[in-house]
């Protein structure tokens, strides 16, 4: 499709169209509305399966599909002569032949497109006396939906949504003829993470939320458009309302950011605001006891608390908390308490892995680094995926991080031939699609970014020995410079830099995207959230990172905590310690939805807004501010966040003159130069890069405040490849365990919990190993063992995959069991009940 | 199910119980089982096509295609079990429940029923003791779990009517007796009717005839080996003529009427080895491809000849393989042996009798059109068929005419034999590739064509059996010589399908033009004496019938088209006087509502509809009105579907309905006279519909 316009006479209306549009998009142009049942650009080429759009084009014998013909200039077309009429109304009769015409039961009524069509565009009667096909129903075709196989219309748009978008290929056509049906094999369930995208897609009542059934008719309901922030997707959403609550989740389509499909945990994850179990109101710890108090008292206790605390508090600032919370949270600390300790990211950021920059403060990543790797010429945005010739998946699994790039990244390979190329240390959901693939050891990323420099070409890498070097040299194989975009998380953040300038990321439709490890990381980021920058990446005194934090409140270095959307006790690797930190803690006032692992610990509670109830904003990891509207009031006694965070910077004396979230708003723009001048309505429905607006344009690398040092690699000497952990694998014989990794899996999260329907999904730890490891160990797929190293000790279930590296084994991170501190060890894993 | 029921289901569903990929380690599979697929998916470009072969790898191991099974081929694969799944309950000789040890599947459509296919089913379901109805609607076995027992469609057969297929062998004619020796036979292990074997039969036109002086002139610029001319004489054909031809029949008519050229030698015994082929002159038009011409010279040979495709479209085979881009991308021939329209079944006997003919054509297009790599998409009904080419490719590859570097000239064509499992749709080109693509044969939209863009995305070209096999003619004796065959608009010979009511059915060559009563009365005998024909098929059960005043035109493209009807692939389906139109009507219907991929709606709901009418036009629960739904619903479908097999069954109902009202009026007069129940009474077998509301 190009840009230029065409003309097309359409019912004698001229219609201007861009040139190659499928005809039934052109006729939008000129308000002409051609119906479809099939035709769904979101699920790629077009299938003219149901034959609804037939239009009579001059100069084709035969009607012809307009979902399917592409516009050409000057092109002469009926949509409604009485040759039209008469074949569009004969497929609504069609259609009806075996439907059940049972609207006045149907959970679809009212909001039905076959309703709509049959009304708009059928004959109005039936001819049809003969018996209908009768199925069982409805029947669960899995926890979440409901289908009714007699009202299906066989459009096949779930079963190519499941096919060709979601790639998990479990729900298919079953027999042929008028005999098909949608369904599974062997009648198992349809389980996987994007499945519930098929009830929107449903142009029936066949497919039905099972959560939604009978809740509400259209007349009943008001939408409410807002962005979920339950992962760093930060897919566009529209909550569906009746009488202030959420009843349901629908995808509102934002091309730029999601294609307009959630994952199952954004669409049902909702029953988790509405859970009974929220705190609703400020609590106070009195005689051991959190009680319910006023706001009144809850500030005051938590102004004494922190005052006392002054310059030792530290603040952990939760990856769902928006910017204007994440900016306020950073000034009270720094601002009001003077205390440099703020962070927003469970693992201290990239950083750990780094070799080269020499000094790298207390275990955090170098400022000038993350400056380096915000530049907006090194940014991609999500759609450039769509058009880059590969795309490399390094340190993460995106099902699992951010889910819809999962789809996202399949499609650019279905659809438009990108090669693909990953490089994790555990096996991805994307393996299957990938041209290339390589498995370093649990840990090693940053050893592998260096092994990739080296056989980039990038200056100043030696080439990696064995098969680490020839593994880097097949991903490096797969990367076109200049059209290569890598979805990162993870490690070593120099030498993916110079990577980035090997391959020529700067050109445009190349670039990086980082995955952080909350929903809103990158705001939090650049709002000020970081031990090692202020506002804007600013230079600003050097905290502690999320282990030096624990480590400070256990051993007495510092006395507050100020946990905001925070539970670290339970999702932080190290969650037990993080549990023994709280504890030890003098004070701790955390801002939190429930009652959960570090509100244990807490003197004083805020009650904390879902995403649903907030307003603000956040910013996608590619960098597009996205504004969250409230879609609900806040239960009981519930108040905006940023509003108490406000109120309790000015009971501290950091007066920030904020009385609304836009205050909110243009305060962060005034503190961040590269954000400059946003407001809620710029950003409006879908959204702004900051990378594509003016003041982002001016981003450099000096105007956010870096000094002279910047210049990466120049004089530094040679990195000198080092060689992955012993027993991971590249050796024929290894003993004992495995190499331990930890993955966030998409589940291992509260709302799992707190969601009713998503319940069933919540995941019990297990350790996978490679079949090799399992026979040698003796081990069978679910066999209980114990996962030990150093003392430390996790019971989990052996899951045997056959791309696990051998010598490595994954445990779930997330649980709160800890498991994830053993990433990177040397674990032992035997069975449990055998002789310790 | 209960609301309450249902609430236990969910609650025991589990993320473990969904099946995406299974792991091999997870799964036991038999060794010969994974080594079967792994052999099929090494013989492909693309390892999805292997899932048809794994498929049937499946069914001979367990003798069905069981959900363990499945899934075994699913890990063997890297799919999902339910993609499997998907494909095993698409195509009809996958079995998806357990059945006897002997399969049996007797054709029910229109040539084999007009020839008693009801008595032969009868008399199978009595010696099996088997309900006739189960067996008719999706099969039955017998109690002791010998015989598997199924009413099939069309076979392409039809010479052979009424036949069955016993084993992945074709039988027939067969009568009542011979059912009841043939489960007799399978449950005594014994060899099933041996002298019924399809195998056995010769050409329905009798001995070589005197070879038409033309012929021989073809073959005069290559001097025949010594002996090879004289198997006209002397080779084996020991059949007098007129034996094996059904009771009353007549002897042949003159052998003027027909002209062999690809049905030449057609029964000299060992026509099907590498040996006796060669010997006849074969693979020399190969070796001149190769040797003396180039492609692009190929091509236009092709083109002048004016051969025209002849699996239905007639479309110029020449012009349809200089669309193909040049170029070095990967580009693909496919054959399209998958002729599954009743009526049909030419490509099956030049298939079994001379399959080098057509790999030679093969050979030789491919050369021409660029394409490395050859398909032969063969329905899997022809087992016995596939197995005879598989041996010939066998052969050919060894005799260096197929293969990486065909006889060193650095040409490559690789030729795979790839077999259907039922699907009469594959034989639409695009549902062809899907199927081989590994996927259901489902029809493609178009554009883009194969020609752009068609297996796996490539150029490919696909040509019928029938017109590939002529191929080596042409490049052995040119365009002209080509050119002094048939008409004008259509040059050379065209194998013609006879079959139905008629004497001697089989496959005749001829030259297009010769009158319709020559071929049908004098070629295949006619009606039984004092019979007069009603209705015909000029061109398969999709045509429009033609009636008894319709035989003195003459047989062409042109003159079928003038008189409102096709000639299709050339298969002609005779109906005498004694015929139900109506029923004959049901029969089309029901096969094309069967045959429906279900992919469009006018098609999938259109054919469903229409059986559901006509059915009640017999049943005696229509009226007069009706008849005017159902030629309304006829329009309705035709021209609107994705593929033209909607319109294959509107065009003959659509025509019957308009040619034989008044019979179709009386039928329902007769039904409703007869019907045991008053019009206003639901029948007994709706069952009303529990609205169950509730989650």
């Amino acid at each position: 499709m190009s840009d230029e316009r065409i003309t097309v006479v359409i019912d004698g209306v001229e219609v201007a169209a861009p040139q190659g549009v499928m005809l039934v998009d052109a006729a939008k142009h000129g308000d002409i509305e051609i119906p479809v049942f099939c035709y769904e650009p979101k699920l790629g080429h077009p299938v003219g399966a149901c034959r609804m759009c037939m239009v009579e084009i001059e100069g084709i014998p035969k009607l012809q599909t307009a979902c399917s013909t592409p516009v050409r200039d000057g092109m002469v077309v009926y949509t409604q002569n009485e040759r039209v009429k008469e074949a569009q109304s004969a497929v609504v009769e069609f259609l009806l032949v075996n439907h059940p015409l049972d609207c006045p039961v149907c959970d679809k009524g009212g909001e039905c497109p076959l309703q709509d069509i049959a009304m708009g565009w059928g004959p109005g009667r039936s001819r049809v006396i003969d018996p209908k096909r009768h199925f069982q129903k409805p029947i669960p075709l899995s926890p979440l939906i409901k289908i009714d196989r007699e009202r299906c219309i066989l459009c096949y748009r779930c079963v190519r949504f499941s096919q060709e978008v979601a790639e998990d290929e479990q729900l298919q056509l079953l027999e042929r003829g008028s005999s098909t049906f949608v369904g599974t094999f062997d009648d198992r369930p349809y389980i996987a993470p994007f499945h519930g995208n098929i009830i929107e897609l449903c142009p029936v009542g066949a497919l039905t939320s099972d959560a939604y059934r009978f809740r509400a008719r259209p007349w009943d309901i008001e939408d409410a458009g807002t962005v979920c922030t339950l992962c760093p997707s930060q897919c566009n959403i529209k909550l569906t309302v009746r009488d202030e609550r959420i009843q349901r989740v629908l995808a509102r389509d934002n091309v730029e950011v999601d294609d307009g499909w959630l994952c199952d945990k954004g669409r049902f994850g909702y029953q988790m605001a509405e859970s009974t179990d929220r705190i609703t109101e400020p609590l106070v710890r009195a005689g051991g006891e959190l009680r319910p108090a006023s706001w009144e008292e809850a500030l005051e206790a938590a102004v004494a608390g922190l005052r006392d605390a002054g310059e030792r508090t530290a603040a952990i600032v939760g990856g769902s908390s928006s910017n204007e919370e994440g900016y306020l949270a950073q000034r009270i600390v720094r601002g009001a308490l003077g205390s440099p300790h703020v962070e927003s990211r469970p693992a201290g950021g990239p950083g750990a892995e780094s070799r080269r920059t020499g000094d790298r403060g207390p275990g955090g990543t170098v400022r000038q680094e993350l400056i380096e790797l915000s530049r907006p010429d090194l940014a991609a945005s999500v759609a450039d995926l769509d058009r880059a010739d590969s795309i490399l998946v390094l340190g993460t699994d995106p099902l699992h991080s951010m889910p819809i790039l999962d789809l996202r990244i399949r499609k650019a390979v279905r659809l438009r031939g990108a090669r693909l190329a990953i490089a994790t240390d555990r096996p991805t959901a994307l393996d299957g699609g990938a041209e290339e693939t390589a498995r370093y050891a649990p840990g090693f990323e940053g050893g592998f970014i260096s092994a990739l420099a080296a056989e980039l070409g990038a200056d100043g890498y030696e080439r990696a020995p064995g098969e680490l070097g020839a593994d880097a040299e097949r991903i490096a194989g797969a990367l076109k410079p200049g059209s290569t975009v890598i979805v990162w998380a993870g490690g070593a953040p120099d030498a993916l830099l110079d990577c980035s300038r090997a391959l020529r990321l700067d050109e445009d439709g190349a670039g990086l995207i980082e995955v952080p490890d909350g929903a809103n990381g990158r705001g939090l980021q650049e709002v000020g959230c970081l031990p090692v920058a202020g506002p804007g990446l600013s230079d600003t005194q050097q905290g502690l990172d999320a282990s030096g934090i624990r480590v400070g409140l256990a051993e007495g270095g510092l006395e507050a905590a100020f946990l905001v959307n925070a539970d670290p006790a339970r999702d932080f690797a190290d969650g037990p310690a993080w549990g023994e930190a709280l504890g030890k803690a003098r004070f701790v006032l955390s801002v939190s939805m429930f009652a959960d692992a570090s509100t244990r610990h807490a003197d004083v509670v805020f009650p904390a807004e879902s995403y649903a109830e907030k307003e603000g904003t956040v910013t996608h990891p590619d960098g597009r501010l996205q504004r969250l509207r409230p879609g609900t009031p806040p239960p009981g006694n519930v108040r905006a966040t940023w509003e108490v965070l406000a109120e309790l910077a000015a009971l501290l004396g950091e007066e920030t003159g904020i009385e609304s979230a836009p205050d909110a708003l243009a305060a962060i723009a005034s503190d961040v130069p590269f954000y400059a001048g946003i407001t809620h309505e710029e950003i409006g429905g879908t959204g702004v890069r900051w990378q594509e607006r003016e003041p982002g344009s001016r981003f450099k690398v000096d105007e956010v405040g870096a000094s002279d040092e910047v210049a990466v690699g120049a004089e530094v000497p040679a990195v000198t490849p080092e060689p992955e952990p012993a027993g991971s694998g590249r050796e024929a014989e290894h003993a004992g365990g495995v190499i331990l990794g930890a993955y966030r899996d998409l589940w291992a999260a509260e709302v799992t919990d707190r969601s009713p329907a998503l319940r069933f999904l919540a995941p019990k730890q297990a350790i996978e190993v490679a079949p090799a490891d399992a026979d040698r160990l003796g081990l069978g797929s679910g066999d209980e063992v114990d996962v030990r190293s150093n003392g430390t000790s996790v019971r989990a279930r052996i899951s045997i995959h056959e791309r696990v590296r051998p010598g490595t084994g994954f445990v779930i991170e997330g649980l709160g069991d800890g498991a994830g501190a053993l990433r990177g060890e040397r674990v032992e894993i035997s069975q449990r009940g055998a002789s310790e | 199910m209960s609301a309450e029921e249902r609430r236990r289901l969910i609650e025991s569903m589990r993320p473990e119980d969904a099946e995406p990929v299974p792991e091999l380690h997870e799964v036991d599979v038999p060794d010969e089982l994974r080594e079967r697929i792994e052999t099929a998916m090494a013989k492909y470009p693309e390892i999805r096509s292997a899932a048809l072969p794994a498929l049937w790898a499946v069914q001979r191991t367990y003798g069905w295609c069981p959900p363990e099974g499945i899934r075994e081929a699913a890990a063997v694969m890297g799919v999902t079990p339910g993609y499997l799944e998907s494909l095993a309950t698409f195509y009809d000789l996958f079995r998806t429940t357990p059945v006897g040890r002997h399969q049996v599947l007797v054709c029910h459509n229109i040539s084999c029923w007009l020839r008693g296919s009801d008595d032969l089913m009868r008399s199978f379901c009595e010696s099996a003791g088997i309900d006739a109805d189960e067996a008719d609607h999706g099969g039955a076995s017998s109690a002791d779990g010998e015989v598997f027992l199924k009413g099939f469609e069309c076979m392409g057969a039809c010479d052979l009517a009424p036949m069955a297929s016993i084993d992945e062998r074709y039988y027939g004619p067969l009568d009542a007796e011979d059912a009841r020796t043939a489960v007799e036979q399978m449950r005594s292990g014994g060899d099933v009717l041996p002298d019924k074997a399809l195998a056995k039969r010769p050409a329905a036109g009798g001995p070589e005839p005197e070879p038409d002086p033309r012929v021989m002139e073809g073959e005069q610029p290559e001097p025949n080996p010594a002996g090879a001319d004289a198997g006209a004489d002397e080779g084996t054909p020991s059949r007098r003529r007129g034996e094996g031809i059904p009771a009353g029949a007549e002897q042949p008519a003159g052998d003027d009427s027909e002209t062999r050229m690809l049905f030449r030698h057609i029964d000299e015994p060992g026509l099907a080895s590498i040996e006796t082929y060669r010997r006849l002159g074969g693979y020399r038009s190969l070796e001149r491809a190769l040797r003396e011409m180039e492609p692009e010279e190929l091509l236009t040979t092709l083109e002048d000849s004016g051969l025209r495709g002849r699996g239905g479209a007639g479309f110029s085979m020449g012009k349809k393989a200089s669309f193909l881009p040049r170029g070095d991308m990967d580009k693909f021939l496919c054959c399209n042996a998958d002729e599954s329209e009743p009526g049909a079944f030419k490509d099956r006997e030049l298939m079994q009798k001379n399959p080098h003919q057509l790999i030679e054509g093969v050979a030789i297009a491919g050369i021409a059109a660029g394409a490395g790599w050859a398909f032969i998409f063969i329905r899997g009904e022809y087992a016995e068929v596939a197995d005879i080419l598989e041996r010939a490719v066998d052969e050919a590859y060894e005799a260096g005419f197929l293969g990486a570097d065909v006889l060193g000239t650095g040409h490559r064509v690789e030729l795979v034999v790839h077999r259907g499992a039922g699907a009469y749709i594959c034989g639409e080109e695009t549902a062809l590739l899907d199927a081989l693509e590994g996927k259901r044969g489902n029809p493609r939209l178009k554009p883009p064509f194969p020609a752009i863009q068609g297996l796996y995305g490539g150029p490919t070209l696909i040509n019928n059996v029938e017109t590939l096999s002529n191929v080596p003619h042409i490049v052995a004796n040119g365009a002209d010589w080509f050119k002094g065959f048939g008409t004008e608009q259509s040059p050379g010979t065209k194998v013609v399908s006879v079959s139905g009511c008629v004497q001697r059915p089989g496959n005749y060559e001829i030259e297009l033009g010769i009158s319709s009563r020559d071929l049908i009365y004098g070629l295949a005998g006619g009606p039984p004496a004092g019979r007069e024909i009603k209705a015909w098929f000029p061109g398969g059960s999709s045509a429009p019938v033609l009636t008894g005043a319709d035989l003195d035109l003459p047989y062409s493209f042109e003159a079928m088209a003038d008189a409102g009807s096709m000639l299709g692939s050339g298969s002609i389906i005779v109906a005498d006087e004694e015929v139900s139109i109506p029923a004959l009507a049901l029969r089309t219907a029901r096969f094309y509502h069967h045959e429906s991929c279900g992919k469009c709606t006018p098609c999938r709901e259109g054919t469903n509809w229409t059986v559901k009418m006509l059915e009640r036009v017999i049943s005696g629960e229509a009226t007069p009105m009706d008849l005017d739904v159902i030629a309304s619903v006829q329009d309705n479908i035709m021209g609107h579907c994705l593929c033209v097999l909607g319109d294959s069954m509107a065009m003959p109902v659509s025509s019957m309905v308009k040619k034989f009202r008044a019979e179709f009026e009386s039928a329902i007069e007769a039904g409703r006279a007869a019907a045991p129940r008053p019009l206003d009474q639901a029948p007994a077998d709706a069952k009303p519909v529990p609205l169950e509301a509730t989650a």
